[in-house]
């Protein structure tokens, strides 16, 4: 078996399943965005389609959840979905399980947060005070200060802790798995510094290297980051000298093709990046890369999208299609895929040629037997 | 990007898609415009009138891996070119540089890539032809050519297939690496006239040849192969030289060697040219293989010479005027290109053909027609005739060539005629009297050939259909004012076993019916769960180019073919319907499992036909006696024929193990299904299919649909649409009651109490 990622279509949201080499299935977000209520609303049921992606795999459970950060456009609808430990209300049947939750420091200090934000900071903290079942990544100094108030110490939890810089502990590509995951952001001195808590900008970035025969094959997964924040970790990386922590074949484009994850200027048409954004883009890339937006369509110049100040931004998306085209590559947005009168998941297979965005190894024939048909009565 | 300048050239730009003649290309066009074939962009439509073609042209978006096996681009130009009258469509590149790959048909030089994305013969594509089917195979070819997959190891090197209607027969010593290439003479035999028959020149040669052949051998580089088939000596020359080989120069100095007056002079020069050309190709790891090409010069050797500026023809006076004479000095060579058409290479065979046949006498006047004479139909009519069976009829419409011989009851002396006469002729003298042959294609018999073929089949007792070949049975079965029992026997791919599906004696079930039936009875007999294995050599599915001949051993076929020969007269002396199977294990010990037909209702659905049978309605209620008091359902199976749009439901799958059932209601589960599903139609060769959803109603309750029913029925249309097939429902109520419901097309009601 390859490993495969699956991107949903959620309109400006994520949700992307690993299902790694050995079997195992990895969450990087969960936001179930759809309105049931509206008959034409193109976003897909991710609950049912998730559920029964498990069901064809006879489990109930996730290995691995991670909560990027706690935006609803990456964790709303989760006291619903997932069984929780930290509360009975969240248990029950049909939920599914999370074996380990993953989520940014951010996550355990933010205090005032409400609805899915704050059922999965509480699953978080119930979690790390019992000291099982969580990954917490980064160590600011309000952790330790935290873990001290609940009556522990830095040093009983540090083997559940992952700051960036590091690898995350269990997953190899000399194991099974054949994949590993660099963590990139946050960093703990960056939350010191400000005080207090910038979701977007503290979530986490990570680069997943698959290997397959000797191919090694990256995806880089930037979250909601800002181009300043993108600045950083270029500044930082190449400060380590391991640019190839950069490199990357597959790219989760970062919040939902904003110009801001680009440069400080939207630009006419096309937005500037910055020096470290452009050779992020420009010099990272490598040939026929994906670059996957999860977002909306792209507004057309002069539409009353392309006026709305929230992404997608037509001028970045530009920006990218150009970079995509620079490699031989592609610049393709969830929500168009395979069209975007009928949106569909969409699946990135990885071999030993690299990655493949499937087209039509993955749906024909095979649509109708996998999704389950309405009812009967 | 600049389209391949052919695109411009062809015939006219078309404006409305209507305007397109053939109704295929309408298709393709609309579905592309509708944005119904995702990744498939509609580019344009051209038609000529002249030529009698429409063609579309389509951007298409490729799944491509990053590390690429051909430089196969992110989207691909290609055209889809449709003929007017019914018949093949071909698909060219339009792109100017498209890369060499395996599965290229020939085109002609200077014309766009031809890709070869379904190689079948069209009567038996035409069955599942769709525009969405062609969208799918283009599609999947690019993105197979991108993974470098388009070749299947089981398979031999695959050299471009060009379609030439004439044959070479070549000795494989007239190859042999490393010897000088020898001079051969090719004859054609007057009962067929396009086939050449190659062998060692002879001195005085009392038959005077039609050919003499050139061979040369190419040398060994990479891509070593000619995508397009030149129509010159000189574009051949051209093409030859990046190959070492200097084709005008050796054409020189063998003229000049020839030249002369005497008989053999003279037979050499009045001949035509046939120039052989090997290209050692290496496949993966596999070196050396030949890809051997021939080209047919239409000008003699002597005037070939004259036109090279190398003889003169003899017109001295003196000697043979047949005769030519050394130019001296050389003249220049004539500026009009001497022309060339290409011929497909047969290797001539060296092997013995074992017939093991025993047989008994019984004699058996009756009427039969045989369909078919390669190796079951020729070996087993052979056996039946040996026990004095059947006043025959022989159909078909090949000639006997070199590679049928290993399993065939004809022998070499046979080659190059048509096997129908050959085989008749053979049965004639076993029997001591006439047998009738009709060379001719059963599906499209010539104007000669058609009332002789109507004729024999209208006074048949038994049709005999040995050509395996669902087409061909599938249009015997359809033939009306024929009221001769069909019987139809065919090998597994694998030649382990052979199959035998004889219609009742009143047809009230047919060859249709009974396809279906054998396909169950592969999934249900668990002693058949390899019979249709592919894992060994022999017959591949890929929609690609395929091998010329399975791999199956004459004992095999022998054995089989005298089973079947058995098994057709046993079949006959039963009215009922029957499938029977013979399987032959590693150490010759031969299995047989047979089971009847069972009863087959067909009801019509607008345009769509939809059959099932009694032993089906018997497995859904099994199923659904099994989860009483609630509710289950699954997944069926069938065969669906696109030219007749008719689907036969074969089969039914049990509930999924994660569905979800109650009294009053029944979701069905995903879990392993999808597994389960592909397990099913591979294991019948991709002959079934999905086509639709049963499940049952609880006791009480009727068979008709209820609004959630309509609901599901709605969106297994939509989902089915995309595979150009109705949605398809079933339902199983009490006392064997049942409804069949097709989407947009009504339903019915399927039996009473049982």
């Amino acid at each position: 078996m390859t490993a495969k990622l699956t991107f949903h279509p959620l309109g400006n949201a994520d949700c992307t399943r690993f299902d790694l080499a050995d079997g195992r299935k990895l969450l990087v977000d969960y936001a179930d965005m759809r309105n049931p209520e509206d008959p034409w609303d193109r976003r897909i049921d991710l609950p049912t389609e998730l559920k029964s992606d498990l069901r064809a795999a006879k489990r109930d459970y996730y290995d691995v959840v991670l909560f990027t950060h706690l935006d609803d456009d990456h964790c709303c609808g989760s006291g619903d979905f997932f069984w929780l430990d930290h509360a009975a209300k969240y248990q029950g049947e049909g939920r599914i399980r999370i074996r380990e939750l993953w989520v940014p420091a951010a996550a355990i200090l933010e205090e005032g947060c409400a609805d899915s934000a704050r059922i999965i900071r509480q699953e978080a903290r119930y979690r790390l005070k019992k000291g099982y079942g969580i990954r917490v990544f980064s160590r600011p100094a309000k952790l330790k200060e935290w873990l001290e108030n609940n009556g522990l110490t830095l040093e009983s939890r540090a083997h559940l802790i992952t700051d960036a810089g590091q690898l995350v502990p269990g997953f190899s590509t000399a194991g099974p798995e054949r994949v590993q995951f660099f963590i990139h952001s946050p960093f703990g001195w960056r939350q010191d510094d400000n005080g207090i808590i910038d979701r977007n900008q503290d979530s986490v970035v990570f680069q997943a290297t698959f290997l397959e025969g000797s191919r090694e094959t990256h995806a880089l997964f930037m979250s909601d980051i800002n181009y300043d924040s993108i600045d950083q970790i270029v500044q930082t990386t190449r400060r380590h000298k391991r640019e190839d922590r950069l490199r990357w074949d597959i790219f989760k484009i970062p919040h939902h093709c904003s110009y801001l994850s680009i440069g400080p200027e939207k630009g006419e048409d096309e937005t500037k990046p910055t020096p470290d954004v452009k050779w992020l883009y420009e010099a990272q890339g490598q040939p026929r890369c994906t670059m996957m937006s999860t977002s909306k369509s792209i507004p057309v110049k002069g539409s009353a999208e392309d006026k709305d100040v929230q992404p997608p931004h037509r001028e970045a998306a530009n920006y990218y299609k150009r970079v995509a085209n620079m490699k031989d590559g592609a610049f393709k947005v969830t929500m168009d895929l395979p069209s975007s009168s009928k949106p569909k998941p969409s699946t990135i297979e990885i071999t030993e040629r690299g990655a493949t965005l499937l087209s039509v190894s993955a749906t024909v024939g095979a649509a109708s037997v996998i999704s389950t048909p309405a009812r009967a009565g | 990007m600049t389209l391949h300048a052919w695109w411009t050239s062809f015939g006219a730009e078309v404006p409305e898609i209507g305007e397109l003649t053939p109704v295929l290309s309408r298709e393709l066009a609309s579905l592309a415009v509708q944005g119904s074939l995702p990744g498939i962009t509609l580019a344009g439509l051209r038609q000529s009138s002249e030529s009698g073609h429409a063609a579309v042209a389509l951007d298409v978006d490729v799944e491509r891996p990053q590390d690429l096996a051909h430089p196969i681009k992110a989207v691909e130009p290609v055209a889809v070119i449709f003929p007017f009258t019914e018949g093949p469509f071909s698909v060219v590149s339009l792109r100017p540089d498209f890369p060499d790959t395996l599965h290229q048909n020939w085109s002609p030089p200077g014309g766009p890539c031809a890709l070869c994305i379904d190689d079948r013969p069209w009567a038996e594509a035409r069955l599942t032809v769709s525009a969405q089917d062609i969208a799918h195979r283009i599609q999947r070819w690019l993105a197979r050519a991108a993974r470098g997959e388009l070749h299947d190891p089981a398979q031999p090197p695959d050299p471009l297939f060009f379609s030439s209607q004439i044959g070479l027969i070549l000795p494989a010593a007239a190859l042999v690496e490393g010897q000088e290439p020898i001079e051969l003479a090719g004859m054609i035999r007057p009962d067929n006239e396009n086939l050449i028959i190659s062998r060692p020149a002879v001195p005085n040669d009392p038959h005077p040849p039609a050919f003499t052949v050139l061979a040369f051998q190419a040398e060994p580089q990479a891509m070593a192969r000619l995508r397009h088939a030149p129509d010159t000596l000189t574009a051949l020359a051209a093409e030859l030289e990046p190959h070492g080989i200097r084709l005008i120069d050796q054409l020189k100095s063998r003229l000049k060697t020839w030249k002369g007056l005497g008989p053999d002079h003279v037979r050499r020069l009045s001949t035509r040219l046939a120039i052989v050309v090997a290209f050692p190709i290496a496949v993966g790891e596999r070196p050396g293989v030949n890809d051997v090409r021939a080209f047919l010069t239409y000008d003699t050797a002597g005037d070939i010479g004259v036109a090279l500026g190398v003889l003169y023809a003899n017109n001295t006076g003196v000697g043979d005027k047949r005769g030519y004479m050394l130019a001296f000095p050389e003249g220049a060579a004539s500026s009009d290109p001497s022309r060339i058409e290409p011929a497909q290479v047969h290797f001539a065979l060296n092997r013995d053909l074992a017939a093991a046949v025993a047989g008994h006498a019984g004699p058996d006047r009756r009427r039969a027609v045989l369909i078919g004479a390669g190796s079951l139909g020729s070996q087993l009519s052979a056996d039946l005739a040996r026990e004095g069976a059947f006043e025959w009829t022989i159909i078909d419409e090949d000639h006997l060539l070199p590679h049928n011989l290993v399993r065939h009851a004809l022998f070499a002396t046979d080659i190059g005629a048509p096997k129908a006469d050959a085989l008749a002729h053979r049965l004639s003298g076993l029997l001591g009297e006439p047998v009738a042959a009709i060379a001719c294609n059963v599906l499209k018999p010539n104007d000669q050939a058609a009332p002789k073929l109507a004729a024999a089949l209208k006074d048949a007792d038994i049709i005999i259909d040995a050509s395996a070949s669902v087409a061909v049975s599938r249009h015997l079965s359809d033939l009306p004012d024929v009221a001769a029992r069909r019987v139809c026997a065919f090998f597994n791919p694998a030649g382990t076993a052979v199959v035998l599906l004889a219609e009742s004696a009143d047809r009230a079930l047919t060859m249709r019916d009974l396809e279906a039936q054998y396909h169950r009875f592969i999934l249900t007999e668990p002693s058949l769960a390899r019979h249709l294995g592919t894992d060994g050599p022999g017959v591949r599915y890929t929609g690609s180019c395929r091998a010329l001949t399975n791999r199956i051993p004459a004992s095999n076929a022998a054995i089989l073919s005298a089973l079947a020969a058995k098994g057709i007269a046993s079949a006959l002396a039963d009215d009922g319907a029957a499938i029977t199977i013979w399987t032959l294990s590693t150490t010759g010990k031969v299995q047989r499992v047979q089971r009847k037909g069972a009863a087959v209702t067909r009801v019509s659905f607008g345009a769509w036909t939809v059959s099932y049978d009694a032993d089906l309605l018997d497995r859904l209620a099994t199923l659904r006696h099994a989860k009483l008091p609630n509710e289950t359902g699954g997944v069926l199976l069938g065969i669906a024929d696109m030219s007749r749009r008719s689907v036969h439901i074969a089969h039914a799958l049990p509930a999924p193990e994660d569905s979800r059932a109650s009294q009053t209601g029944f979701e069905r589960g995903v879990a392993d299904l999808a597994g389960q599903v592909s397990a099913a139609v591979a294991a019948t060769l991709y002959q079934l299919r999905y086509v639709g959803e049963w499940h049952s109603h609880p006791d009480r309750a009727s068979a008709m649909p209820s609004s959630t029913d309509i609901v599901q029925l709605l969106w297994l249309g939509q989902e089915l649409e995309n595979e150009g097939l109705p949605g398809l429902m079933a339902i199983a109520a009490q006392d064997g009651h049942f409804t069949f419901a097709v989407s947009g097309a009504g339903l019915t009601d399927a039996g009473g109490a049982s």
